[in-house]
């Protein structure tokens, strides 16, 4: 047996792993939930805003990261919204705008928002939320919206002038600003980090996918980040604490099944490894 | 679902195929999609730059400066002259003659870009680090709240030793520095498990895609029923 797993093709692996991704998809189930500190605080975070404060939700990820930051948009939105919170969705990306779109509108005309006697959503597009879409260069943008944000962007994505909305009203720059909420797959959270918290002292909670959360928690821990949301994980960790499960929490179960395999291959791989160098090691 | 809604999901099915198909071995179909996404993100990149870049802040003031545009005439400003002046020096590139020209841009570039992110950088990532890394003494309460300060300053100390070359890594440094490497070790394993992570996400959003937006809703429930 062990020499067939020293020789093993690495196809195998990969037949393996869409095995483990394949049938959990297919017989979903539950697995328990326990909720990170991180993403405890990002919520907090959220929570402790009063109605009618003003959020920014700002955008800088793609449809690679979709699947790991989608859930936490729609996730965080209607957190904010249950919340009565005024959202400003941005982009910092320019792939990030129809996602945003995507997860705002899937968000304002759910069941939930949805007004039983007109059959519409009760969130009003100018009212409750704005969209602007996207601006180029992320850490230009940050600075100029800082001291007036109509200002800057002039207009949202219908082209209506965005002074005038009623979303706006009593909001100049990051002074009025409850809270940033960045969700991001690059850089987009540093920019938030080094100017919009650094320079004029709005508070940020940041969504970020697996790649980078680790290299954010030295920010969580100096008071730069109100809390971070790291990958799928933290995904289905908000989708919990809001109790609206979504496509998070439907992955984690399977994320969980990959994972146990994952490391058993890592362990399996280490025993085969040893028993080579030994082998190698007996006979010089 | 509407005709074009189905049409698009046959071509990302197909496409993502295409692309897995890599695991089994390189192969045309692979190549196919892989030089169509790269054509498409770019051609949309740029697309993008036109319409949210070039048109807002160099083609719209300048017509409206010379009473072509869509609103009201009214006088350029300088702050749109200089940056599109820069900008067209990076042509210059195309004449041998003229190619210094391109410092100058670049120049801008360079030093507005230092000027703005050097002190944010300091102040974000070194000054506020080093005292979020020393103040929590100064705070610490219960006896998991001064391990933990303990090991982020023991770590911090660590892992800079390992990064300072100008003594020689031998004795005590050279005892640090090995702790050092284990703290980096840890954190570098965290990054890598996270992206396994985050691998694992893109992979398992593809498969639902697959099996339940393409194949449909027929095949799961099909399965689903076998097993109850």
């Amino acid at each position: 047996m062990w020499r067939f797993l020293e020789t093993v093709d690495r196809r195998w692996v990969f037949l393996l792993v869409a095995a483990a991704v394949i049938v959990p998809t297919l017989l979903p189930f539950s697995v328990p939930m326990p909720i990170s500190n991180s993403t405890q605080s990002a919520y907090d975070a959220v929570e402790a805003l009063g109605e009618g404060e003003f959020v920014i939700l700002s955008l800088g990820y793609g449809p690679s990261s979709l699947a790991e930051l989608q859930p936490q948009a729609q996730a965080v939105l209607r957190h904010c919204f249950r919340r009565g919170l005024r959202v400003f969705m941005m982009s910092l990306w320019p792939d990030a705008q129809p996602l945003g779109t995507g997860a705002l509108l899937e968000v304002v005309e759910s069941d939930e928002f949805l007004d039983p006697a007109t059959g519409r959503s009760r969130l009003q597009d100018g009212v409750d939320f704005v969209d602007v879409g996207y601006r180029v260069s992320p850490n230009t943008v940050i600075l100029r919206m800082a001291t007036d944000i109509a200002g800057f962007f002039e207009t949202d994505v219908r082209g209506e002038p965005l002074a005038p909305l009623a979303v706006m009203q009593g909001i100049r720059g990051f002074d009025q600003v409850g809270l940033v909420i960045d969700l991001a797959a690059g850089d987009s959270v540093d920019w938030w980090i080094l100017y919009g918290n650094g320079r004029f002292g709005v508070d940020v909670a940041a969504g970020v996918t697996g790649v980078i959360v680790s290299q954010l928690f030295p920010y969580l821990n100096s008071g730069q980040l109100r809390g971070v949301i790291g990958g799928g994980v933290g995904a289905a960790e908000y989708e919990a604490l809001v109790g609206a499960p979504g496509d998070g929490m439907k992955r984690v179960s399977t994320l969980s099944v990959v994972h146990g395999l994952v490391i058993l291959l890592v362990v399996l791989g280490n025993v085969i490894f040893v028993r080579q160098r030994r082998s190698r090691g007996e006979a010089s | 679902m509407t005709l074009s809604a189905e049409i698009g999901i046959w071509i990302a099915a197909a496409l993502t195929l295409c692309l897995y198909s890599f695991l089994y071995r390189d192969n045309p179909f692979y190549k196919f999609a892989e030089h169509l996404f790269v054509g498409v993100a770019q051609g949309y990149l740029t697309a993008r730059t036109y319409f949210d870049g070039f048109l807002p802040y160099v083609w719209r003031p300048l017509m409206n400066a010379v009473g072509a545009g869509d609103g009201p005439a009214e006088p350029v400003e300088f702050v749109v002259i200089i940056p599109i002046g820069l900008g067209l020096l990076f042509f210059a590139r195309f004449s041998k003659g003229h190619a210094w020209l391109t410092r100058l841009p670049l120049a801008f570039i360079i030093g507005t870009w230092c000027g703005i992110n050097i002190p944010a950088m300091l102040n974000a990532q070194i000054f506020q680090q080093m005292n979020a890394t020393i103040a929590p003494f100064g705070t610490m309460a219960t006896f998991g709240e001064t391990l933990k300060v303990v090991i982020v300053l023991l770590g911090s100390f660590a892992a800079l030793t390992y990064f300072f070359f100008s003594v020689e890594h031998r004795g005590a440094v050279g005892r640090v520095s090995r702790v050092g490497i284990w703290f980096l070790m840890i954190g570098f394993g965290s990054a890598f498990g996270n992206t396994v992570m985050n691998r694992v996400m893109l992979l398992i959003q593809r498969v639902e895609f697959l099996m339940q937006d393409w194949m449909g809703p027929l095949i799961v429930q099909r399965v689903v029923g076998l097993f109850g």
